[in-house]
């Protein structure tokens, strides 16, 4: 079994594990990782979860989900957005990012992901 | 001589009873010194001999032309059928020829290795079942450890 193969399946259990404590481990150790797949694997597992907690990592934070300096990694992440079946948690962060959030950018980024779920 | 008697002898008339051969007839009032026939070949009493034997010539033949016709496309059709039956006793005969040169060989598998493979596979540590039942905790231990490995730590 291939290393790549190995880290999907732990993501991919964390994505779904019942404990919420599966939330900080994504945080720390995905979202941090100077790899871009690892972080982009992270991501989706965040936005599965579609949890407030998990979504603000990905929403509201620099440097990742949306915000994520990779342009793959944050269109990924926003794709994967718009794939949820249940918005209503994505769209309530975004709304607060867009009228409150102090970085400019962040709540750019919100307004234009917000603006496409809407759309869609 | 008296007038009457004189008119008489003058304009004589035919006699009246003229005898009446039914199987004669005349139609161009001709009299022919020689004898009649007695036959009349124009009524419609009794039929030629001649006309019915024309008739059953003229059938006997063309029956016959038509049964060497026949016979001709029966031949052709049994030759057909015939050639049709020779191919396919040849592609029977070819086939067989053919499959007894056609050697098989059966390889029997390994059940020993396929049982070693499967239990490897179901006792590796990585594999989604078994990372499903481990805790948070030893999940960020695996998490790190494979970061490590793969050198993106």
């Amino acid at each position: 079994m291939n290393n790549n193969t190995i880290l999907t399946n732990i993501i991919e259990t964390l994505a779904k594990h019942e404990d919420s404590a599966a939330v900080g481990v994504l945080e720390d150790v995905g979202t941090n990782c100077p790899d871009d797949e690892v972080r982009r694997l992270t991501a989706k597992a965040l936005v599965t979860r579609n949890t407030p907690d998990s979504l603000s990592i990905v929403i509201l934070e620099k440097g990742k989900g949306i915000n994520d300096l990779s342009t793959n990694v944050a269109m990924s992440t926003i794709n994967e957005l718009l794939s949820l079946k249940d918005k209503s948690k994505a769209l309530q962060i975004l709304n607060d990012a867009e009228e409150n959030h102090p970085d400019e950018n962040i709540k750019e980024t919100a307004r234009s992901v917000k603006a496409l779920m809407n759309f869609c | 001589m008296e007038i009457k008697s004189i008119s008489s002898k003058i304009f004589r008339t035919a006699p009246k009873n003229v005898e009446n051969n039914n199987n004669q007839t005349n139609p161009f009032g001709v009299n022919f010194k020689g004898k009649m026939i007695s036959a009349d070949v124009f009524g419609s009493g009794s039929k030629s001999n001649l006309v019915e034997k024309v008739k059953s010539k003229m059938l006997t033949s063309a029956l016959v032309g038509s049964m060497g016709d026949v016979a001709a496309a029966i031949s052709t059709r049994l030759n057909s059928v015939l050639n049709y039956g020779k191919r396919i006793k040849s592609n029977v005969t070819d086939f067989w020829n053919k499959a007894k040169s056609i050697e098989i060989h059966f390889e029997t598998p390994n059940f020993k290795e396929l049982g070693e493979t499967l239990k490897s596979k179901l006792n590796n540590p990585y594999n989604k079942k078994n990372i499903e039942k481990l805790d948070v905790s030893e999940l960020r231990s695996m998490f790190k450890e494979r970061l490590e490995i793969m050198g993106v730590a």
